[in-house]
């Protein structure tokens, strides 16, 4: 569905260097790494909206940079909440919008706007932040898009609508020809629903796989602080210190038999925190 | 209808829809009744509108949105100048009624302080929109969001211009004697046939400019 291969894209302070992943059809990648980490760059850099150095974008086994506007045509994406025209009303807005599309339908969207209880006749203004993100949301999802690029959709909404938004994705994959690609930096949304993981950090992959393989390949340790070595330091992926103990995240291929510590299975934000601890400590 | 007929469309109901100016504006052609006026500036009113219009863009984050549509971004160019095209031409459509009146009724002896109200006038501002574009719209392109600068330039063009015409036209007998006054009119329409070509060129070469300056701009 989705194959996006050795993508760069450098500015003065900042670049992402060698994206590649491969999202397949009917599953859904969450998009994992902190502020600042090239997420966004990264979308907009799949999405041509900036222009990639180097590097390839296909789409359902099209290249999107010869193909961008019938390509565009089949996916849907969001870049934060929508926050255009301001004083716009939202039914002139999605008339507009959906002028543009082929498959747009719109008893989807209708049914879209009563499931988030949008009131079409609001100014874009008077909405609130997490208003904002369904609109956007409605929008990219009424058009039977084959590709939904999201760009953190669950920031900014309350817990409620987070786990609502999350079960009308799972909704929306059932098909099996429906793939999610979004963004975000909180990890309770992906250990709901993601299928892949892609983590990044300083532009760079730092895990690209399924979520069960990710959490199954690292081991969260805790032991007293007089077993933590210097070799146990540089085979782990990042140790917190504390008075009498430490905790840690490890590769479970790099845990020795002699080691004395405890190890429990770790969440995607032990996964997360620990590898961006490595981040500072470089 | 096309992506570029359904982006004009957008253009008016999003954006200029509130923007009584741009029909006021070339309402201010009036001044072309004035009896002593330097008749230029009854063409320049539309000049104020089209910036004005480029920051409601920007200040809508319309570039934004539009990048969201499944459309090539020469499109986005295409409405853009469509929008110019149409406020710079009301304003020449809007100027020659009150020419007519001017030429006439009210000052048929002629403007003691500039051109009159005659073919001359139209071709020279026609020049003058064509370095007015030329400069503003390849500039504005470059960012998709500075406005001021691509602004001032295209004003010191189309003011150049403008008050340099005036002043050769006025002050050199041979081309006074010509292009002033309501004689002439062969001269003239061959001047205006010059403007509007002038025009159309320089229209064309602007959106060529922009389209390739907005294909670098990262969004």
């Amino acid at each position: 569905m989705l194959k996006v291969k050795n993508l760069c894209k450098s500015y003065p302070n900042f670049c992402i260097n060698d994206i590649s992943f491969e999202l397949p059809k009917g599953y859904i990648l969450g998009f994992l790494g902190k502020n600042g980490a090239g997420k966004t760059t990264t979308i907009k850099a799949i999405l041509n909206i900036v222009h990639a150095d180097s590097g390839s974008v296909e789409i359902m086994g099209k290249d999107l940079y010869t193909h961008e506007v019938e390509i565009k045509q089949d996916i849907g994406f969001i870049l934060g909440a929508f926050d255009y025209y301001p004083k716009a009303k939202l039914y002139e807005i999605a008339r507009i919008y959906s002028d543009f599309f082929i498959n747009w339908d719109n008893q989807l969207y209708k049914k879209y706007l009563k499931h988030f209880e949008i009131d079409e006749t609001k100014r874009v203004t008077e909405l609130s932040a997490g208003m904002k993100v369904k609109f956007g949301l409605a929008l990219a999802l009424s058009h039977k898009a084959k590709l939904l690029i999201l760009d953190e959709p669950t920031s900014g909404l309350d817990p409620i609508a987070r786990d609502d938004l999350l079960d009308i994705f799972q909704e929306i994959i059932q098909d099996g020809e429906t793939s999610i690609l979004f963004s975000t930096h909180i990890t309770s949304d992906l250990d709901k629903c993601a299928d892949y993981i892609l983590m990044i950090k300083n532009g760079k992959i730092l895990a690209n796989s399924t979520k069960d393989e990710l959490i199954d390949n690292h081991a969260l340790i805790s032991g007293n602080i007089s077993d933590l070595n210097e070799d146990l330091k540089n085979r782990a992926v990042g140790i917190k210190h504390y008075r009498y103990n430490f905790k840690g995240l490890i590769k479970r291929e790099n845990i020795k038999s002699d080691d004395k510590f405890q190890t429990e299975k770790p969440n995607l934000e032990d996964i997360m925190i620990y590898y961006n601890l490595e981040a500072e400590n470089e | 209808m096309n992506n570029t007929a359904k982006l004009f469309k957008k253009e008016w109901t999003l954006l200029i829809k509130p923007s009584i100016f741009i029909f006021v504006y070339p309402l201010l052609a009036f001044t072309l009744l004035s009896p002593d006026y330097p008749y230029f500036l009854a063409f320049w009113y539309c000049l104020l509108g089209i910036p004005v219009l480029f920051s409601y863009f920007k200040g809508n984050k319309d570039l934004e949105f539009t990048s969201m549509l499944p459309i090539k971004r020469a499109d986005i160019v295409k409405s853009k100048f469509l929008t110019i095209l149409f406020i710079e031409m009301l304003q020449i459509i809007v100027a020659i009624p009150f020419a007519i009146i001017s030429a006439l009724i009210v000052n048929p002896e002629g403007n003691l302080v500039g051109l009159d109200a005659n073919f001359t006038l139209f071709a020279t501002q026609l020049i003058g929109f064509g370095i007015f574009n030329i400069i503003f719209a390849p500039l504005f392109f470059k960012t998709g969001y500075k406005v001021a600068l691509p602004t001032t330039f295209a004003y010191i063009g189309y003011f150049v211009f403008s008050v340099v015409i005036e002043l050769v036209i006025g002050l050199i007998p041979a081309m006074y004697n010509i292009f002033d006054g309501y004689g002439n009119l062969g001269a003239q329409i061959g001047l205006l046939a010059f403007g509007i070509v002038f025009f159309v060129v320089t229209f064309w070469l602007s959106y060529k400019l922009s389209v390739k300056n907005f294909e670098k701009v990262n969004l």
